[in-house]
Protein backbone atom coordinates (compact mmCIF):
# COMPACT_ATOMS: atom_id res chain seq x y z
CA UNK A 1 0.00 0.00 0.00
CA UNK A 2 1.42 3.24 -1.07
CA UNK A 3 1.33 6.58 0.35
CA UNK A 4 -1.54 7.92 -1.98
CA UNK A 5 -3.28 4.12 -1.11
CA UNK A 6 -3.15 5.16 2.26
CA UNK A 7 -4.20 8.63 2.62
CA UNK A 8 -7.40 7.76 1.02
CA UNK A 9 -8.71 4.92 2.84
CA UNK A 10 -7.89 7.10 5.61
CA UNK A 11 -9.69 9.85 4.01
CA UNK A 12 -12.63 7.78 3.48
CA UNK A 13 -12.80 6.87 7.36
CA UNK A 14 -12.71 10.10 8.53
CA UNK A 15 -15.35 11.16 6.31
CA UNK A 16 -17.87 8.25 7.15
CA UNK A 17 -17.02 8.41 10.92
CA UNK A 18 -17.82 12.20 10.42
CA UNK A 19 -21.17 11.50 8.56
CA UNK A 20 -21.86 9.16 11.45
CA UNK A 21 -21.32 11.88 14.79
CA UNK A 22 -23.32 14.28 12.54
CA UNK A 23 -26.50 11.41 12.13
CA UNK A 24 -25.74 10.46 16.01
CA UNK A 25 -25.96 14.08 17.12
CA UNK A 26 -29.15 14.81 14.65
CA UNK A 27 -31.34 12.36 15.80
CA UNK A 28 -33.72 14.01 18.29
CA UNK A 29 -33.42 13.51 21.96
CA UNK A 30 -36.63 12.44 21.64
CA UNK A 31 -38.54 10.47 19.62
CA UNK A 32 -42.07 11.07 18.54
CA UNK A 33 -42.94 7.39 20.45
CA UNK A 34 -41.95 9.34 23.54
CA UNK A 35 -44.56 12.66 23.47
CA UNK A 36 -47.66 10.34 22.14
CA UNK A 37 -47.04 8.03 25.17
CA UNK A 38 -49.19 11.33 26.64
CA UNK A 39 -50.28 12.99 24.31
CA UNK A 40 -52.29 9.95 22.23
CA UNK A 41 -54.20 10.11 25.48
CA UNK A 42 -57.43 12.26 25.41
CA UNK A 43 -57.41 12.01 29.27
CA UNK A 44 -54.10 14.17 28.98
CA UNK A 45 -54.98 17.94 30.75
CA UNK A 46 -52.57 20.33 32.24
CA UNK A 47 -51.91 20.03 35.79
CA UNK A 48 -51.66 23.75 35.89
CA UNK A 49 -52.50 26.63 33.02
CA UNK A 50 -51.19 29.94 31.90
CA UNK A 51 -54.16 31.23 29.99
CA UNK A 52 -53.75 28.35 27.14
CA UNK A 53 -57.15 26.22 26.49
CA UNK A 54 -55.41 24.19 23.37
CA UNK A 55 -56.16 20.25 24.10
CA UNK A 56 -53.44 18.18 24.66
CA UNK A 57 -54.79 15.33 22.80
CA UNK A 58 -52.26 14.97 19.66
CA UNK A 59 -54.24 12.59 17.08
CA UNK A 60 -51.30 10.59 15.88
CA UNK A 61 -53.13 8.89 12.95
CA UNK A 62 -53.91 12.44 10.98
CA UNK A 63 -50.24 13.75 12.35
CA UNK A 64 -49.25 10.52 10.07
CA UNK A 65 -50.89 11.96 7.67
CA UNK A 66 -49.44 15.03 8.03
CA UNK A 67 -47.00 16.85 5.13
CA UNK A 68 -44.53 17.52 8.65
CA UNK A 69 -44.78 13.93 9.34
CA UNK A 70 -44.08 12.68 5.53
CA UNK A 71 -41.22 15.01 6.03
CA UNK A 72 -39.59 13.07 8.86
CA UNK A 73 -40.21 16.10 11.42
CA UNK A 74 -40.24 15.43 14.89
CA UNK A 75 -42.15 16.46 17.99
CA UNK A 76 -39.25 18.07 19.05
CA UNK A 77 -38.01 19.96 16.10
CA UNK A 78 -41.06 22.70 16.49
CA UNK A 79 -41.36 22.25 20.21
CA UNK A 80 -37.40 22.90 20.50
CA UNK A 81 -37.20 23.96 24.19
CA UNK A 82 -37.93 20.45 25.44
CA UNK A 83 -34.52 19.07 24.77
CA UNK A 84 -34.31 16.02 27.82
CA UNK A 85 -37.13 14.37 28.98
CA UNK A 86 -36.99 11.83 31.08
CA UNK A 87 -40.98 9.89 31.19
CA UNK A 88 -39.84 8.79 35.36
CA UNK A 89 -38.94 12.51 36.52
CA UNK A 90 -39.68 15.36 33.69
CA UNK A 91 -43.02 14.66 32.85
CA UNK A 92 -45.42 16.70 33.10
CA UNK A 93 -43.01 18.83 31.10
CA UNK A 94 -43.06 22.85 31.97
CA UNK A 95 -46.20 24.26 30.77
CA UNK A 96 -44.62 27.43 29.60
CA UNK A 97 -43.20 26.05 26.30
CA UNK A 98 -41.97 28.13 23.31
CA UNK A 99 -44.74 29.43 20.89
CA UNK A 100 -43.61 27.43 17.95
CA UNK A 101 -42.18 29.73 15.07
CA UNK A 102 -43.31 28.50 11.94
CA UNK A 103 -41.27 31.02 10.32
CA UNK A 104 -37.77 29.36 11.31
CA UNK A 105 -38.27 27.28 8.29
CA UNK A 106 -40.93 28.72 6.89
CA UNK A 107 -39.46 31.89 6.38
CA UNK A 108 -40.72 33.03 2.97
CA UNK A 109 -44.19 32.52 4.14
CA UNK A 110 -43.62 34.00 7.25
CA UNK A 111 -41.90 37.60 5.43
CA UNK A 112 -44.83 37.39 3.08
CA UNK A 113 -47.45 37.17 6.18
CA UNK A 114 -45.79 40.22 7.74
CA UNK A 115 -47.41 42.56 5.01
CA UNK A 116 -50.74 40.64 4.96
CA UNK A 117 -53.71 42.26 6.66
CA UNK A 118 -53.95 39.07 8.93
CA UNK A 119 -50.81 39.92 10.51
CA UNK A 120 -52.08 43.35 10.91
CA UNK A 121 -55.17 42.92 12.91
CA UNK A 122 -52.47 42.54 15.62
CA UNK A 123 -52.64 46.19 15.67
CA UNK A 124 -56.36 46.11 16.77
CA UNK A 125 -55.79 43.07 19.25
CA UNK A 126 -56.36 40.75 17.23
CA UNK A 127 -53.39 37.61 16.82
CA UNK A 128 -53.94 35.43 14.10
CA UNK A 129 -51.16 32.73 14.21
CA UNK A 130 -50.29 30.18 11.48
CA UNK A 131 -52.39 27.40 13.14
CA UNK A 132 -55.39 29.54 13.06
CA UNK A 133 -55.64 28.79 9.52
CA UNK A 134 -53.08 25.93 9.40
CA UNK A 135 -54.01 23.45 12.01
CA UNK A 136 -51.69 22.62 14.70
CA UNK A 137 -50.37 18.97 13.61
CA UNK A 138 -52.26 18.10 10.98
CA UNK A 139 -51.01 20.40 7.78
CA UNK A 140 -51.39 18.49 4.68
CA UNK A 141 -50.42 18.45 1.30
CA UNK A 142 -52.91 21.36 -0.83
CA UNK A 143 -51.87 21.56 -4.13
CA UNK A 144 -54.90 18.42 -5.07
CA UNK A 145 -56.83 20.48 -2.43
CA UNK A 146 -60.43 21.26 -4.31
CA UNK A 147 -62.32 24.89 -4.04
CA UNK A 148 -64.18 23.67 -1.40
CA UNK A 149 -61.53 22.22 0.49
CA UNK A 150 -59.34 25.13 0.34
CA UNK A 151 -61.81 27.45 1.23
CA UNK A 152 -63.87 25.72 3.55
CA UNK A 153 -60.33 24.55 5.55
CA UNK A 154 -59.44 28.04 5.05
CA UNK A 155 -61.04 31.46 4.53
CA UNK A 156 -64.40 30.26 6.00
CA UNK A 157 -63.70 29.64 9.34
CA UNK A 158 -63.74 33.60 10.04
CA UNK A 159 -65.27 34.62 6.73
CA UNK A 160 -68.73 34.56 5.36
CA UNK A 161 -68.77 36.11 1.83
CA UNK A 162 -72.26 35.93 1.64
CA UNK A 163 -72.16 39.27 3.75
CA UNK A 164 -70.08 40.93 0.69
CA UNK A 165 -69.47 40.37 -2.73
CA UNK A 166 -72.73 42.15 -3.46
CA UNK A 167 -71.79 43.61 -6.77
CA UNK A 168 -70.51 40.16 -7.86
CA UNK A 169 -72.59 38.52 -10.36
CA UNK A 170 -73.28 34.74 -9.84
CA UNK A 171 -71.52 35.17 -6.52
CA UNK A 172 -72.34 31.32 -6.13
CA UNK A 173 -71.14 30.10 -9.02
CA UNK A 174 -67.43 31.91 -8.27
CA UNK A 175 -67.72 30.58 -4.98
CA UNK A 176 -68.39 27.12 -6.22
CA UNK A 177 -65.38 27.21 -8.78
CA UNK A 178 -62.65 30.38 -7.79
CA UNK A 179 -60.49 30.24 -5.00
CA UNK A 180 -60.89 33.05 -2.91
CA UNK A 181 -57.11 34.12 -3.27
CA UNK A 182 -57.73 34.16 -7.13
CA UNK A 183 -59.03 38.26 -6.29
CA UNK A 184 -57.39 38.65 -2.86
CA UNK A 185 -53.89 38.00 -3.64
CA UNK A 186 -51.72 39.83 -5.66
CA UNK A 187 -51.55 39.95 -9.12
CA UNK A 188 -48.57 37.98 -9.23
CA UNK A 189 -49.05 35.30 -7.90
CA UNK A 190 -49.69 33.05 -10.73
CA UNK A 191 -53.11 31.54 -11.22
CA UNK A 192 -54.40 28.19 -13.28
CA UNK A 193 -57.12 26.34 -14.20
CA UNK A 194 -57.80 22.39 -12.91
CA UNK A 195 -59.66 20.16 -14.32
CA UNK A 196 -61.60 17.55 -12.35
CA UNK A 197 -63.74 14.80 -13.55
CA UNK A 198 -67.08 14.17 -12.48
CA UNK A 199 -68.30 10.81 -12.31
CA UNK A 200 -72.36 11.17 -13.63
CA UNK A 201 -73.23 7.77 -12.10
CA UNK A 202 -71.54 7.98 -8.83
CA UNK A 203 -72.78 11.99 -8.69
CA UNK A 204 -69.19 13.01 -7.49
CA UNK A 205 -65.90 14.20 -8.34
CA UNK A 206 -63.12 11.38 -8.68
CA UNK A 207 -59.89 11.94 -6.72
CA UNK A 208 -57.08 11.63 -9.57
CA UNK A 209 -56.72 8.27 -7.90
CA UNK A 210 -59.85 7.18 -8.21
CA UNK A 211 -59.78 8.03 -12.27
CA UNK A 212 -57.29 5.83 -11.59
CA UNK A 213 -58.57 3.25 -10.53
CA UNK A 214 -61.35 3.68 -13.30
CA UNK A 215 -59.26 3.77 -16.11
CA UNK A 216 -57.30 0.57 -14.80
CA UNK A 217 -53.88 2.18 -14.88
CA UNK A 218 -51.24 3.83 -12.58
CA UNK A 219 -49.74 7.11 -12.64
CA UNK A 220 -47.06 6.48 -14.39
CA UNK A 221 -49.14 4.95 -17.25
CA UNK A 222 -51.53 7.85 -17.05
CA UNK A 223 -49.11 9.89 -18.01
CA UNK A 224 -47.89 8.08 -21.16
CA UNK A 225 -51.72 7.83 -22.01
CA UNK A 226 -52.79 10.86 -22.25
CA UNK A 227 -48.85 12.86 -23.91
CA UNK A 228 -48.74 10.05 -26.41
CA UNK A 229 -46.21 12.38 -28.69
CA UNK A 230 -44.24 13.14 -25.05
CA UNK A 231 -44.01 16.92 -25.45
CA UNK A 232 -45.40 17.33 -21.73
CA UNK A 233 -48.67 19.27 -23.00
CA UNK A 234 -52.04 17.53 -23.18
CA UNK A 235 -53.16 18.79 -26.69
CA UNK A 236 -56.77 18.94 -27.87
CA UNK A 237 -56.53 16.01 -29.82
CA UNK A 238 -54.99 14.43 -26.68
CA UNK A 239 -57.71 15.38 -25.06
CA UNK A 240 -59.80 13.71 -26.89
CA UNK A 241 -58.36 10.44 -26.73
CA UNK A 242 -58.24 10.60 -23.17
CA UNK A 243 -62.31 11.40 -23.44
CA UNK A 244 -62.52 8.43 -25.74
CA UNK A 245 -60.25 6.42 -23.10
CA UNK A 246 -62.80 7.22 -20.22
CA UNK A 247 -66.25 6.41 -22.30
CA UNK A 248 -64.48 3.01 -23.02
CA UNK A 249 -63.51 2.43 -19.55
CA UNK A 250 -67.62 2.43 -19.36
CA UNK A 251 -66.88 5.50 -17.25
CA UNK A 252 -69.97 8.47 -17.60
CA UNK A 253 -69.14 11.64 -16.76
CA UNK A 254 -66.86 15.19 -17.96
CA UNK A 255 -64.74 17.62 -16.62
CA UNK A 256 -65.07 20.73 -15.00
CA UNK A 257 -63.01 23.50 -14.17
CA UNK A 258 -61.81 25.37 -10.85
CA UNK A 259 -59.26 28.10 -10.85
CA UNK A 260 -56.99 28.26 -8.28
CA UNK A 261 -53.70 29.83 -7.06
CA UNK A 262 -49.84 28.36 -6.87
CA UNK A 263 -48.78 27.80 -3.54
CA UNK A 264 -46.31 29.99 -3.25
CA UNK A 265 -45.19 32.28 -0.48
CA UNK A 266 -47.17 35.01 -1.72
CA UNK A 267 -50.21 33.71 -1.09
CA UNK A 268 -50.07 34.75 2.57
CA UNK A 269 -49.35 38.54 1.12
CA UNK A 270 -53.59 39.13 1.43
CA UNK A 271 -53.91 42.99 1.95
CA UNK A 272 -56.81 45.11 2.62
CA UNK A 273 -58.02 46.49 0.02
CA UNK A 274 -55.86 44.58 -2.35
CA UNK A 275 -58.83 42.67 -3.38
CA UNK A 276 -59.73 42.82 -7.53
CA UNK A 277 -62.98 43.84 -8.85
CA UNK A 278 -61.79 43.90 -12.11
CA UNK A 279 -64.06 40.94 -13.74
CA UNK A 280 -61.64 41.44 -17.45
CA UNK A 281 -58.70 39.04 -15.09
CA UNK A 282 -60.55 36.43 -16.14
CA UNK A 283 -63.86 37.53 -18.34
CA UNK A 284 -61.00 38.53 -20.93
CA UNK A 285 -59.51 36.07 -24.46
CA UNK A 286 -55.78 36.39 -23.27
CA UNK A 287 -56.03 36.54 -19.46
CA UNK A 288 -53.28 34.65 -18.02
CA UNK A 289 -54.96 32.91 -15.38
CA UNK A 290 -55.63 30.50 -17.89
CA UNK A 291 -52.49 29.31 -19.35
CA UNK A 292 -51.75 26.73 -17.15
CA UNK A 293 -54.55 24.47 -17.10
CA UNK A 294 -54.04 21.39 -15.28
CA UNK A 295 -55.47 17.90 -14.63
CA UNK A 296 -54.23 17.13 -10.91
CA UNK A 297 -54.08 13.56 -9.82
CA UNK A 298 -53.03 12.78 -5.78
CA UNK A 299 -51.09 10.36 -4.63
CA UNK A 300 -51.81 8.61 -1.43
CA UNK A 301 -49.35 10.70 0.77
CA UNK A 302 -50.94 13.79 -0.47
CA UNK A 303 -48.48 14.66 -3.11
CA UNK A 304 -49.49 15.08 -6.59
CA UNK A 305 -48.79 14.76 -10.08
CA UNK A 306 -50.09 17.47 -12.46
CA UNK A 307 -50.56 17.00 -16.44
CA UNK A 308 -50.29 20.03 -18.14
CA UNK A 309 -52.94 20.74 -20.98
CA UNK A 310 -53.05 23.09 -23.59
CA UNK A 311 -55.11 26.05 -23.22
CA UNK A 312 -57.28 25.73 -26.31
CA UNK A 313 -58.75 22.68 -24.31
CA UNK A 314 -60.64 25.04 -22.58
CA UNK A 315 -62.56 26.28 -25.29
CA UNK A 316 -63.71 22.80 -26.35
CA UNK A 317 -66.54 21.03 -25.53
CA UNK A 318 -64.80 18.32 -23.92
CA UNK A 319 -64.30 20.79 -20.91
CA UNK A 320 -68.35 21.32 -21.08
CA UNK A 321 -68.70 22.37 -17.31
CA UNK A 322 -66.01 24.93 -17.37
CA UNK A 323 -67.34 28.53 -19.51
CA UNK A 324 -65.98 31.72 -18.64
CA UNK A 325 -67.75 34.13 -20.21
CA UNK A 326 -65.58 36.30 -22.77
CA UNK A 327 -62.94 34.00 -21.83
CA UNK A 328 -63.34 30.37 -23.27
CA UNK A 329 -66.05 30.51 -25.47
CA UNK A 330 -66.31 28.31 -28.81
CA UNK A 331 -64.28 30.84 -31.52
CA UNK A 332 -65.78 28.63 -34.30
CA UNK A 333 -69.31 29.60 -33.37
CA UNK A 334 -68.80 33.67 -33.80
CA UNK A 335 -67.25 32.55 -37.27
CA UNK A 336 -70.65 30.92 -38.04
CA UNK A 337 -73.09 33.08 -36.34
CA UNK A 338 -70.77 36.35 -38.49
CA UNK A 339 -70.84 33.99 -41.70
CA UNK A 340 -75.04 33.88 -40.77
CA UNK A 341 -75.31 38.04 -40.46
CA UNK A 342 -72.80 38.05 -43.42
CA UNK A 343 -75.26 36.06 -45.34
CA UNK A 344 -78.06 38.09 -44.11
CA UNK A 345 -76.44 41.76 -45.08
CA UNK A 346 -75.66 40.56 -48.14
CA UNK A 347 -79.13 39.43 -49.35
CA UNK A 348 -80.26 42.80 -47.82
CA UNK A 349 -78.05 44.60 -49.63
CA UNK A 350 -78.63 43.13 -53.42
CA UNK A 351 -82.17 43.36 -52.60
CA UNK A 352 -81.66 46.96 -51.92
CA UNK A 353 -79.58 47.06 -55.15
CA UNK A 354 -81.83 45.37 -57.16
CA UNK A 355 -84.82 48.01 -55.73
CA UNK A 356 -82.72 50.68 -56.71
CA UNK A 357 -81.69 49.54 -60.25
CA UNK A 358 -85.59 48.35 -61.30
CA UNK A 359 -87.18 51.54 -59.97
CA UNK A 360 -87.11 53.02 -63.37
CA UNK A 361 -88.98 49.97 -64.54
CA UNK A 362 -91.10 50.10 -61.88
CA UNK A 363 -92.35 54.10 -62.71
CA UNK A 364 -92.34 53.43 -66.49
CA UNK A 365 -94.73 50.02 -66.41
CA UNK A 366 -96.75 51.87 -63.18
CA UNK A 367 -97.14 55.20 -65.57
CA UNK A 368 -98.10 52.15 -68.76
CA UNK A 369 -100.61 50.87 -66.49
CA UNK A 370 -102.05 54.19 -65.17
CA UNK A 371 -102.33 55.06 -69.41
CA UNK A 372 -103.99 51.44 -69.88
CA UNK A 373 -106.68 52.17 -67.16
CA UNK A 374 -107.57 55.82 -69.03
CA UNK A 375 -107.99 54.23 -72.02
CA UNK B 1 -110.98 59.14 -40.12
CA UNK B 2 -109.99 55.33 -40.24
CA UNK B 3 -110.33 55.64 -44.61
CA UNK B 4 -107.87 58.28 -44.88
CA UNK B 5 -105.57 56.84 -42.55
CA UNK B 6 -105.81 53.10 -43.80
CA UNK B 7 -106.78 49.84 -41.84
CA UNK B 8 -106.61 49.98 -38.11
CA UNK B 9 -103.89 46.98 -38.01
CA UNK B 10 -102.12 46.88 -34.70
CA UNK B 11 -104.13 47.62 -31.38
CA UNK B 12 -102.60 49.77 -29.15
CA UNK B 13 -101.62 46.74 -26.96
CA UNK B 14 -100.26 45.18 -30.07
CA UNK B 15 -98.03 48.21 -30.65
CA UNK B 16 -96.57 48.91 -26.99
CA UNK B 17 -95.67 45.11 -26.57
CA UNK B 18 -94.01 44.92 -29.91
CA UNK B 19 -91.79 47.67 -29.09
CA UNK B 20 -91.02 47.15 -25.70
CA UNK B 21 -90.27 43.70 -26.81
CA UNK B 22 -87.88 45.53 -29.67
CA UNK B 23 -86.31 47.52 -26.96
CA UNK B 24 -86.01 44.44 -24.71
CA UNK B 25 -84.30 42.35 -27.45
CA UNK B 26 -82.18 44.89 -28.72
CA UNK B 27 -80.71 45.45 -24.63
CA UNK B 28 -80.18 41.99 -24.59
CA UNK B 29 -78.33 41.75 -27.68
CA UNK B 30 -76.09 44.90 -26.28
CA UNK B 31 -75.19 43.35 -22.61
CA UNK B 32 -74.95 40.29 -24.87
CA UNK B 33 -72.19 41.15 -27.25
CA UNK B 34 -70.70 43.22 -23.99
CA UNK B 35 -70.61 40.00 -22.20
CA UNK B 36 -69.45 37.44 -25.06
CA UNK B 37 -66.93 40.10 -26.98
CA UNK B 38 -65.42 41.89 -23.27
CA UNK B 39 -61.78 42.02 -24.80
CA UNK B 40 -62.95 44.51 -27.02
CA UNK B 41 -66.04 46.03 -25.52
CA UNK B 42 -66.22 48.19 -22.67
CA UNK B 43 -69.34 50.53 -22.45
CA UNK B 44 -70.22 48.88 -19.25
CA UNK B 45 -68.15 47.08 -16.74
CA UNK B 46 -68.77 43.19 -16.91
CA UNK B 47 -70.84 43.05 -14.01
CA UNK B 48 -73.35 45.45 -14.86
CA UNK B 49 -73.66 44.51 -18.12
CA UNK B 50 -74.22 40.54 -16.90
CA UNK B 51 -76.88 42.76 -14.10
CA UNK B 52 -78.86 44.64 -17.06
CA UNK B 53 -78.73 41.30 -18.86
CA UNK B 54 -80.77 39.52 -16.42
CA UNK B 55 -83.36 42.27 -15.61
CA UNK B 56 -83.91 42.83 -19.27
CA UNK B 57 -84.63 38.67 -19.43
CA UNK B 58 -87.14 38.80 -17.18
CA UNK B 59 -88.70 41.92 -18.55
CA UNK B 60 -88.51 39.90 -21.77
CA UNK B 61 -90.33 37.10 -20.19
CA UNK B 62 -92.95 39.04 -18.55
CA UNK B 63 -93.46 40.64 -22.08
CA UNK B 64 -93.98 37.18 -24.11
CA UNK B 65 -96.06 35.65 -21.01
CA UNK B 66 -98.22 38.79 -21.94
CA UNK B 67 -98.17 38.00 -25.51
CA UNK B 68 -98.56 34.48 -25.32
CA UNK B 69 -102.38 35.66 -22.76
CA UNK B 70 -103.26 38.11 -24.73
CA UNK B 71 -103.10 35.62 -28.30
CA UNK B 72 -104.87 32.98 -27.08
CA UNK B 73 -107.80 35.12 -25.14
CA UNK B 74 -108.25 37.25 -27.97
CA UNK B 75 -107.87 34.20 -30.65
CA UNK B 76 -105.24 35.97 -32.55
CA UNK B 77 -102.87 33.38 -32.40
CA UNK B 78 -104.42 31.83 -35.55
CA UNK B 79 -102.97 34.22 -37.09
CA UNK B 80 -99.72 32.68 -36.84
CA UNK B 81 -100.65 29.07 -38.81
CA UNK B 82 -102.69 28.34 -41.92
CA UNK B 83 -103.58 25.24 -44.05
CA UNK B 84 -100.89 23.12 -44.30
CA UNK B 85 -102.01 22.17 -47.51
CA UNK B 86 -101.96 25.56 -49.00
CA UNK B 87 -99.34 26.96 -46.81
CA UNK B 88 -96.28 25.97 -49.10
CA UNK B 89 -97.66 27.43 -52.17
CA UNK B 90 -98.61 30.33 -50.87
CA UNK B 91 -95.17 30.30 -49.55
CA UNK B 92 -93.32 30.17 -53.01
CA UNK B 93 -96.25 32.78 -54.62
CA UNK B 94 -94.72 35.13 -51.69
CA UNK B 95 -90.88 34.32 -52.69
CA UNK B 96 -91.81 34.95 -56.36
CA UNK B 97 -93.01 38.00 -55.68
CA UNK B 98 -90.24 38.84 -53.53
CA UNK B 99 -87.38 38.22 -55.54
CA UNK B 100 -89.31 39.06 -58.73
CA UNK B 101 -92.44 40.80 -58.93
CA UNK B 102 -91.40 43.65 -56.98
CA UNK B 103 -89.10 44.52 -59.47
CA UNK B 104 -91.27 44.12 -61.92
CA UNK B 105 -94.33 46.22 -60.15
CA UNK B 106 -96.50 43.60 -59.45
CA UNK B 107 -99.25 43.23 -56.56
CA UNK B 108 -98.59 41.92 -53.38
CA UNK B 109 -99.92 38.53 -53.49
CA UNK B 110 -101.18 38.80 -50.00
CA UNK B 111 -103.84 40.93 -49.12
CA UNK B 112 -103.87 42.29 -45.56
CA UNK B 113 -106.91 42.27 -43.06
CA UNK B 114 -106.74 42.03 -39.48
CA UNK B 115 -107.31 38.38 -39.68
CA UNK B 116 -104.64 37.60 -41.73
CA UNK B 117 -102.16 40.12 -40.95
CA UNK B 118 -99.13 38.54 -42.43
CA UNK B 119 -98.09 37.09 -45.62
CA UNK B 120 -97.28 33.33 -45.60
CA UNK B 121 -93.49 33.70 -45.42
CA UNK B 122 -94.43 36.38 -42.41
CA UNK B 123 -96.56 33.38 -40.71
CA UNK B 124 -93.78 31.11 -40.98
CA UNK B 125 -91.03 33.05 -39.90
CA UNK B 126 -93.00 34.71 -36.98
CA UNK B 127 -93.88 31.16 -35.84
CA UNK B 128 -90.86 29.88 -35.67
CA UNK B 129 -89.78 33.05 -33.70
CA UNK B 130 -92.59 32.73 -30.88
CA UNK B 131 -92.83 29.56 -30.65
CA UNK B 132 -89.96 27.84 -31.12
CA UNK B 133 -86.98 30.54 -31.18
CA UNK B 134 -88.08 32.77 -28.72
CA UNK B 135 -89.12 29.90 -26.46
CA UNK B 136 -85.51 27.84 -26.97
CA UNK B 137 -83.92 31.07 -26.15
CA UNK B 138 -85.57 32.18 -22.93
CA UNK B 139 -85.17 28.39 -21.50
CA UNK B 140 -81.63 28.17 -22.64
CA UNK B 141 -81.19 31.68 -20.79
CA UNK B 142 -83.31 30.79 -17.74
CA UNK B 143 -80.74 27.14 -17.75
CA UNK B 144 -77.57 29.40 -17.75
CA UNK B 145 -79.17 31.91 -15.09
CA UNK B 146 -79.78 29.23 -12.81
CA UNK B 147 -77.36 27.49 -13.12
CA UNK B 148 -75.76 27.81 -9.89
CA UNK B 149 -78.34 25.82 -8.28
CA UNK B 150 -78.22 22.66 -10.11
CA UNK B 151 -74.44 23.20 -11.60
CA UNK B 152 -73.34 19.24 -10.96
CA UNK B 153 -76.42 18.34 -12.74
CA UNK B 154 -75.99 20.57 -15.57
CA UNK B 155 -74.77 17.24 -17.94
CA UNK B 156 -78.26 16.09 -18.02
CA UNK B 157 -78.76 19.66 -20.27
CA UNK B 158 -75.87 18.85 -21.93
CA UNK B 159 -73.62 21.07 -19.98
CA UNK B 160 -72.40 24.75 -19.32
CA UNK B 161 -70.94 25.19 -23.31
CA UNK B 162 -73.72 23.39 -25.06
CA UNK B 163 -76.18 25.51 -23.19
CA UNK B 164 -74.34 28.57 -23.88
CA UNK B 165 -73.96 27.28 -27.40
CA UNK B 166 -77.42 27.24 -28.27
CA UNK B 167 -77.97 30.42 -26.41
CA UNK B 168 -75.68 32.51 -28.39
CA UNK B 169 -76.51 30.58 -31.79
CA UNK B 170 -80.31 31.68 -31.29
CA UNK B 171 -79.03 35.14 -30.42
CA UNK B 172 -76.99 35.53 -33.55
CA UNK B 173 -80.47 34.09 -35.42
CA UNK B 174 -82.36 36.96 -34.07
CA UNK B 175 -79.67 39.47 -35.29
CA UNK B 176 -80.06 38.02 -38.79
CA UNK B 177 -83.89 38.43 -38.13
CA UNK B 178 -83.86 42.10 -36.90
CA UNK B 179 -81.53 42.67 -40.40
CA UNK B 180 -84.27 40.92 -42.88
CA UNK B 181 -86.98 42.64 -40.66
CA UNK B 182 -85.45 46.23 -40.51
CA UNK B 183 -85.04 45.61 -44.06
CA UNK B 184 -88.54 44.11 -45.28
CA UNK B 185 -90.69 46.67 -43.48
CA UNK B 186 -89.37 49.31 -45.90
CA UNK B 187 -91.35 47.16 -48.71
CA UNK B 188 -94.51 48.87 -47.92
CA UNK B 189 -96.19 51.58 -50.15
CA UNK B 190 -93.65 54.00 -49.00
CA UNK B 191 -90.26 52.82 -46.96
CA UNK B 192 -91.84 53.82 -43.69
CA UNK B 193 -95.62 53.03 -44.37
CA UNK B 194 -94.99 50.63 -42.38
CA UNK B 195 -93.03 51.88 -39.09
CA UNK B 196 -95.38 54.30 -38.91
CA UNK B 197 -98.51 51.62 -38.97
CA UNK B 198 -96.87 50.11 -36.26
CA UNK B 199 -96.76 53.36 -33.96
CA UNK B 200 -100.08 54.77 -34.86
CA UNK B 201 -101.72 51.45 -35.64
CA UNK B 202 -103.42 52.48 -39.31
CA UNK B 203 -101.97 49.86 -42.14
CA UNK B 204 -101.97 51.91 -45.66
CA UNK B 205 -102.63 49.32 -48.11
CA UNK B 206 -100.44 49.09 -51.44
CA UNK B 207 -102.11 50.24 -53.89
CA UNK B 208 -102.67 46.47 -55.38
CA UNK B 209 -104.32 45.68 -52.12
Amino acid sequence: MDYDQYMMIDRKILVALSLWLLAVCSVPAIDNDECMVCHEDKETVRSESEGMRDELFVDNARFEQSVHHANEIQCVDCHSDIVELDLDSDVPHPVSLKRVTCEDCHSDEGEAYQHSVHRKAKGKGVTIHCHACHEYHYASHLDAATVSERKNGFCLKCHDPDKFHGWLPRKKTHFQHVECAVCHVHVDVPRYVDLRFYDNNEKKFLSGMELLAKLETDHDAFAELIDRDGDTIISMSEMAHLVKRIKTAGVSGTFHGEVLVDLVPDVHKIERGGASRDCNNCHHPESSNFDNVYITLNHADGSIDRHRLSREVLGSYYVNHFYVMGSTRVRVLDKIGGGLLFVGLLGVGFHCALRLFTMNLRRRLRKEEEAGRHE
Amino acid sequence: MSEEKGLYLHTLSVRIWHWLQALAIILLLLSGIRIRFSERLSFLTMAQAVHLHNAVALIFILLSVFWLLSHLVSGAIAGYFSNPLTLIPNMVKQGRYYAWGYFRGEPNPHTVTPKRKFNPLQQVTYAALMFIILPAQVASGIALWTLEHFHEHSFILGGIRVIDTVHVFLSYVLVFFLIIHGYLITLGKTPTAHLKAMIHGYHEHDEAE
